[in-house]
């Protein structure tokens, strides 16, 4: 990595920039949190209040807070039950969005890859979708659907996995086209069942399965983060302890083997992480567009090509991408599905990006 | 993009019946019979439906496509079942609409192709649901007749303008007096209610879609003696999950397959007390409050004694 063609700052000023960007990133991404807990269209619920609230769920602040008005009594629901939840799981279903936006780009060598390209996303829809159609629903807690979700977005990658594997080695490209078209044929599966349902009377279960296809944070409650946190955790981990190898990767196969990096399983390794993650994002927040696709390349446009830096600004970027889409919807746009905004800011940044010959330069 | 062909797909699916989304506006009432039609089954007859448009009828239909469950309905209160030769794949009350031949395509969305085949002489629409129909229909000159039921008062004039088309003016005219004397004694006996219940009317959860002022539905709550927590029209009748708490609705109304959503929303439960004592109220089969027909006054009737037990 000390062979760029322009003298590169030494490592120390380098690192230094980075823990500032980082530490920036962090501060931004609170903020966006506490804007988006402390503001909603309840409008008796204040920001004050809403700060009340959550140190009263707090131990050490608790006996400094004022009690709640009474005739307020709904305000902790609203707060810490609806508005912390949804802002933090929001912002960790960004984490992982961007986490493996950007494992994928550089498995694949592919600026265009995003998680729901290779097929996670709508295995983990047809296991809800499936588990709603022919019941159970309600088992585990209300959380079949979710686990179920999780579960299929996992068995689709192995599927894909196996699909794409050749005497022994997994071309990406060849990965790439298996998860496109184990994708296609999962969706237009999970098309016919809802079309089916409709046929045959069966409202119920049609809006159920659109309430899962179309993304929405709505519906994260602490449990969600039992979920999101754990994997947010173990996907940081496995691909935060390679991006040494990352790097390597993005230089093409060939070199990373010359380079002593066991290709192969490097490669399994970073499907399996990004496929954790993604399922675990679709099956708590259903399918949130673009920002897997874009957030990668404004951190790479902010940080540099490095690995060790894109991925820590992508987690954050992508972190808060989702809450302050969540918050615009949730506060000035009517509940407009999050999916589409960020479509709607995410495909003129992209573009933008693509004219300024970013999406090349990775 | 495959989430946005989605969206639409959800859309066109997952409007059960006559739910309207779209923003209310009461509309005015059907115009009254032209001239020297004034006999009961008097044919050649002239009719102006809700949009206007004048229709001419030289013997009484005999071959009624319907577009709408409600629409349908109509028609078996009215006597003339026999002539419907199609209906589409939501028509489901009462039980006998559901052996009917069905357009092909959704009640969103029927085939103009398939109505054709079925070679009318009247097809009843629904204005703010077939829209699109109606315009392929009118350029196929096939006669188009179209109801807009939004309010009560709509609805009693839906169902008089289905009679003077079909030549059961009187049948009409009994059914609806029949309506609105018993919506009456409802309206009467649930004014000495002490209280009025807060009621959210709730259609879907994800966006949570509700109803407000100007429809049948919110009509017939004040009627029962209930206040819909939704007192101005809000936009795209969308509502967020913390109005919903904040609102502190007493009653839920929704239909079954909803409750377990409902009571697995993050906060309501801990918020709501309705949600957590399980205050749930959805008509009976024989009832509605969500389709503009005669059933409508059994649905007040049910409501009002789910709302106010103590005023028999």
């Amino acid at each position: 990595m000390r062979t760029a063609s322009s003298p590169p700052p030494p490592f120390a000023a380098r690192a230094r920039s980075r823990r500032t960007a980082t530490l920036l990133l962090c501060a931004v991404l609170l903020a966006a949190v506490l804007l988006n807990v402390g503001m909603g269209d309840a409008a008796s619920v204040t920001p004050s209040l809403a700060l009340r609230v959550i140190g009263g769920h707090i131990p050490v602040m608790r006996s400094y807070m004022p009690p709640l008005p009474a005739t307020l009594r709904y305000v902790d629901s609203i707060v810490w039950e609806q508005r912390v939840p949804r802002a933090i799981g929001g912002a960790m279903v960004g984490v992982l969005l961007a986490m493996a936006g950007v494992a994928f780009q550089s498995l694949l060598m592919n600026p265009l890859a995003d998680p729901y390209m290779v097929g996670v996303s709508s295995g983990s829809a047809l296991g809800s979708v499936v588990v709603i159609l022919f019941g159970g629903a309600g088992l585990l807690g209300g959380f079949a659907t979710t686990v179920a979700a999780f579960a299929a977005g996992l068995i689709t990658m192995t599927l894909v996995y196996y699909l794409s594997r050749i005497n022994g080695r997994v071309s990406s490209q060849t990965f790439l086209l298996a998860g496109i078209v184990v994708g296609t044929f999962l969706w237009s599966i999970i098309q016919l069942m809802v079309s089916l349902a409709f046929r045959y009377k069966d409202p119920g279960r049609a809006s159920a399965i659109i309430d899962q296809l179309l993304g929405s944070l709505q519906f994260i409650d602490w449990r969600s983060l039992a979920l999101l946190v754990p994997f947010g955790l173990v996907g940081a981990w496995m691909l935060g302890t390679r991006s040494r190898e990352l790097n390597m990767m993005t230089l093409g196969e060939e070199s990373a083997a010359h380079q002593g990096v066991d290709t192969e399983r490097f490669k399994r390794r970073v499907i399996l992480a990004g496929s954790l993650v993604t399922a675990a994002a679709v099956s708590v927040a259903g399918i949130i567009a673009f920002v897997g696709m874009v957030v990668p390349h404004i951190a790479r446009r902010l940080v540099g090509p490095d690995h060790r830096a894109v991925l820590p600004t992508s987690m954050l970027l992508g972190g808060i991408v989702i809450v302050l889409s969540d918050w615009l919807s949730r506060v000035y746009l009517n509940q407009l599905q999050i999916g589409v905004i960020t479509s709607l800011v995410g495909a003129p940044v992209f573009c933008y990006l693509l004219r300024a010959r970013i999406v090349t330069r990775w | 993009m495959r989430v946005s062909g989605l969206a639409l797909i959800s859309l066109l699916l997952c409007l059960p019946g006559c739910r309207s989304n779209a923003p209310l506006v009461t509309q005015g009432k059907a115009s009254p019979p032209v001239a020297g039609t004034a006999a009961t089954s008097g044919f050649p007859c002239t009719v102006i439906d809700a949009r206007g448009k004048t229709l001419t009828f030289a013997s009484a239909p005999r071959r009624i496509v319907s577009l709408a469950p409600s629409e349908t309905e109509d028609l078996y209160d009215l006597g003339v079942a026999d002539r419907i030769v199609a209906d589409t794949t939501a028509d489901d009350f009462p039980a006998a609409a559901r052996q009917l031949p069905h357009v092909t395509g959704n009640m969103m969305d029927p085939s103009v192709e398939s109505i054709e085949s079925f070679n009318p002489d009247l097809v009843v629409a629904v204005g703010s649901i077939n829209q699109k129909t109606v315009a392929a229909l009118d350029r196929a000159n096939v006669p188009t007749l179209v109801v807009d039921p939004k309010t009560v008062e709509d609805t009693y004039a839906a169902l008089k303008l289905l009679g003077r088309a079909t030549g059961t003016e009187a049948r009409a005219a009994t059914l609806t007096s029949a309506m609105q004397a018993r919506i009456g004694a409802v309206r009467q006996r649930m004014a000495r209610a002490a209280a009025r219940p807060k009621v959210l009317i709730l259609y879907d959860v994800n966006p949570i879609y509700t109803t407000g002022p100007g429809s049948f539905i919110d009509d017939l709550i004040q009627v029962a003696g209930g206040q819909n927590i939704v007192s101005s029209p809000v936009p795209g009748n969308v509502l967020s999950p913390e109005r919903v708490i904040a609102a502190q609705p007493e009653v839920i109304l929704c239909e079954p397959y909803l409750r377990d959503k409902v009571q697995q929303f993050p906060g309501w439960r801990e918020g709501i007390a309705a949600v957590r004592k399980g205050a749930f109220f959805s008509a009976s089969e024989g009832a509605t409050l969500v389709r503009p027909t005669p059933r409508l006054a059994n649905g007040a009737e049910e409501l009002a004694r789910f709302l106010h037990p103590e005023l028999k």
